[in-house]
């Protein structure tokens, strides 16, 4: 009980440094490198969960937890201590590498006294570790595509690892810190490894929407897609949520966008209130999806006549995708609605003889009224 | 009487020595006669290519009448029948630059083969292939096709013009086909063939470098595993091959390069033109004896042996050949420094990317920058009714390299065509068309416009 305190109590202290933004940091005792994190770091407590790490040096390891005073995940780290080794030489790497909660890299530090060395055991300088942070959080980094044989050119004088005093693959070295090319991989490869995703499958244990709604306020673009990934696993979705993901429809990252517009459930549109704010989102949203928020809407059970009016208003305006979109939206209301009927006939007298092409075939497609 | 009767006789005796018998079910087809056509459009574009297409497209739901002539069997034009099925960039630091018609068609594409876009707001860095949209080709032609039609553009494969002569408040321009000759009459003519042949046609000058850029022949490799060979030994063969002469030096810069890849994106073809029925053939020759030469070499070496083409394009794709001589020239300076014009219609972003028999080292812009195309650029010096889209562009040799890719050629074709579209309804020609009037056509149809 008393070794937990301890063990915790270092934890928050650690993190008192704060981790709003990048920085990296040495001294005497520790070296540390960090992101801003996805969440605020107040640390209160940690849990230890047991993973099978699927390496061979260490097949079980401990994944600390680390938690707020309401049990909150806030990130997770492992203590790695496993060897790097190239050409029957190996060398001991002592790390502690972190994630957040959604399995994005966080940072590292390395235990009081350590520190990293290149060739010839030469420590890393300041710059080093920071390329190395660097490399770290690219999560798409080519390095993650090289084999850890093809790391060097075949055929050169077998040298010491990282040592490397042996030369680096040329294609590879732009992707490494330069003298530690091995130490770059096993890192890498570490931190977007099987533990990112026991990183993954324990925040997804502990959500709920206020979890959920405090990932998707994440400055980071990874978190907010982890997180509209997983709104299906909440049973109930509260209006915070809902106007949260309806938000990034406008949102000036085209992915986040239409990411956002995918993952709309279909039964939001029950929710008069959610479809009044996806309407909304037409006049905000990035010219190429304005479509796509017309086919969303066009996938609910029932739209609200306000929004179908307010579409057949502004169809004189719209052409191409766009048009075609909204007429399909209002398809299935014309038998019912004369008023979005007469609206749509009036484009007959478009001065564009396309459109006018358009909405004749459109009309001869329209059930007739029973 | 009976003379008469018997010289018909002799007639009928005559015609049936020389009418062969029929069976059942044939009929008899005279000597074949070209058939001459006239028609009269509003805009006509010559090309259906990569920028040809969505000209077309974007004229034809402007409610004009559009008539599109294409040489080949297929639109697409590099993206498709060259095999360069990797468009360009859509996205420039975090925030789309190209989009409009170009785009939406890339996006039914992906869609209908469940591809997945890249992160785009995750910056590229040095590596601009990471927002490269692969593509599927054949079903990118059969969109590309499909949205012709249904814009109401005249689609006239196999065609190329032979003659372009002034004509009342426009052109005329005689085409030759497959057993057609026709005349089309029009008020509008933009010229996507990539190699400003049109525009050369109809009595313009051409820019066009001493030594071009090379062209490529795509293909696709297997066979073997990358595993299993001993890389350090191909590349001493491959190269002792090329000292010799066996191998043409610089076809494959790198051999390594060509068996990771499995083809693609991997020959150079030294001065490869499509420009004439002549030019292209030689390109297409020397496009596929380089295969074939490569081919059966690598099939001497240790891992090799079961090298087998897998897939290959029908013709050899081409970066460069002439480009216009424009009331504006864009320049390399322009191009880095992403200047923007009063006049700019759409944006290009893409590194400069000029490849010669060292290869190519891609230069990035600085961050933040962004190029331009201004309409002047589209128009020869001294014309009327008579605009470019692609790669012809008016531009220096360095700017053109960024300039040729397919996005941006994508987004000149729009609006080329919308300046098409409003010189036709106002009577003007495209250079006397306002910013305000082409930026509002512009984006009613989706188009990104710089400063609109």
């Amino acid at each position: 009980m008393v070794i937990r305190f301890l063990e915790t109590t270092f934890i928050v202290l650690l993190f008192l440094y704060g981790t709003t933004s990048t920085f990296g940091q040495r001294s005497q005792e520790t070296t540390r490198y960090f992101a801003p994190p996805t969440l605020p770091q107040n640390v209160s407590d940690v849990n230890k969960i047991l993973i099978d790490t699927g390496e061979a040096s260490t097949p079980k390891d401990t994944l600390f937890q680390l938690l707020t005073a309401r049990g909150t995940p806030i990130s997770y780290y492992r203590k790695i201590n496993t060897e790097v080794c190239f050409d029957e030489s190996c060398r001991l790497l002592r790390v502690n590498l972190y994630w957040n909660v959604t399995g994005r890299y966080l940072g590292f530090e390395l235990p009081p006294a350590e520190f990293l060395s290149k060739a010839e055991h030469e420590p890393f300088h300041e710059q080093e570790y920071q390329q190395l942070h660097t490399i770290l959080a690219d999560s798409l980094s080519p390095i993650g595509d090289f084999d850890y044989q093809k790391l060097v050119p075949e055929n050169t004088t077998p040298e010491r690892v990282d040592g490397v005093t042996r030369p680096t693959s040329k294609d590879v070295l732009q992707y490494v810190v330069k003298g530690a090319v091995f130490t770059t991989h096993t890192m890498w490869n570490l931190v977007y490894g099987q533990t990112r995703k026991d990183v993954e499958h324990a925040t997804e244990a502990a959500l709920n929407p206020r979890f959920l709604l405090d990932i998707l306020k994440s400055h980071d673009a990874w978190d907010r897609y982890w997180a509209l990934d997983r709104m299906h696993m909440l049973p109930d979705v509260p209006p915070q949520v809902k106007d949260r993901v309806i938000s990034f429809v406008c949102d000036s990252s085209y992915n986040l966008a239409l990411h956002a517009l995918t993952v709309l459930p279909k039964d939001w549109g029950e929710d008069s209130a959610a479809q009044q704010a996806l309407w909304l989102t037409f006049d905000c949203v990035l010219p190429a999806l304005k479509p796509k928020v017309m086919e969303k809407l066009s996938t609910y059970e029932k739209l609200n006549r306000s929004i179908l009016l307010d579409i057949a208003d502004r169809l004189p305006t719209m052409y191409g995708p766009v048009l075609n979109a909204a007429l399909q939206c209002l398809r299935k209301y014309l038998p019912e609605e004369p008023e979005i009927l007469q609206r749509v006939t009036a484009l007959l007298d478009h001065n564009n003889p396309y459109i006018v092409k358009q909405i004749k075939k459109f009309l001869q497609e329209i059930p007739a009224n029973d | 009487m009976k003379r008469r009767s018997a010289i018909a006789t002799l007639g009928a005796i005559s015609l049936g020595l020389t009418t062969p018998r029929l069976l059942k079910g044939e009929v008899l087809q005279g000597p074949r006669i070209i058939k001459k056509e006239m028609l009269t459009t509003d805009i006509l574009v010559i090309g259906g290519g990569t920028a040809g297409v969505i000209a077309a497209v974007q004229a034809g739901r402007a409610g004009k009448k559009t008539i599109l002539v294409e040489n080949g069997s297929m639109l697409g034009g590099t993206t498709t029948t060259g095999g360069v099925a990797f468009p360009g960039i859509f996205f420039a630091w975090g925030k789309q630059v190209i989009g409009g018609i170009g785009w939406e068609m890339i996006q039914e594409a992906v869609a209908l083969n469940d591809d997945k876009l890249p992160d785009f707001s995750t910056p590229h860095g040095r590596q601009h292939w990471r927002h490269q949209v692969r593509l599927n080709g054949p079903l990118y032609a059969m969109v590309i096709e499909d949205k012709c039609v249904e814009a109401g553009v005249s689609l006239r494969f196999y065609e190329t013009p032979v003659a372009i002569v002034p004509h009342k408040n426009g052109w005329k321009v005689t085409t030759i086909g497959k057993g057609t000759q026709t005349e089309i009459v029009c008020n509008q003519l933009i010229d996507c063939t990539g190699n400003a042949l049109a525009v050369s046609l109809a009595g313009f000058n051409l820019l066009r470098e001493k030594e071009t850029q090379p062209g490529t022949l795509m293909f696709r490799i297997g066979g073997y595993s990358m595993d299993q060979l001993d890389m350090k030994r191909i590349k001493d063969e491959f190269n002792a091959a090329v000292d010799r002469g066996d191998l043409i030096k610089g076809e494959f810069l790198n051999v390594e390069s060509l068996l990771r890849n499995a083809g693609d994106n991997v020959q150079h073809i030294a001065s490869a033109d499509a420009t004439t029925s002549v030019s292209h053939s030689i390109a297409n020759i020397s496009g596929r004896a380089s295969l074939l030469r490569t081919l059966k070499f690598l099939r001497t070496l240790p891992g090799l042996t079961g090298l087998k083409v897998l897939d290959m394009q029908n013709e050899t794709a081409v970066r460069e050949t002439y480009r216009i001589d424009s009331i504006y020239q864009i320049t390399h300076e322009d191009y880095v420094t992403g200047r923007v014009f009063e006049d700019s219609v759409s944006y290009s972003y893409y590194p400069i990317d000029l490849h010669d028999e060292q290869g190519v080292i891609p230069k990035h812009l600085e961050e933040g920058r962004v190029a331009s195309v201004p309409l002047r650029s589209l128009i020869p010096k001294g014309s009327r009714n008579l605009i470019v889209a692609g790669r012809s562009v008016g531009s220096d040799r360095l700017a053109n390299s960024a300039l040729r890719v397919q996005a941006s050629c994508m987004g000149m074709g729009q609006a080329a065509a919308a300046a098409a579209v409003l010189a036709n309804t106002q009577g003007k020609t495209p250079a006397e068309v306002t910013m305000s009037d082409l930026t509002e056509l512009l984006m009613q149809h989706g188009a990104i416009v710089p400063g609109g």
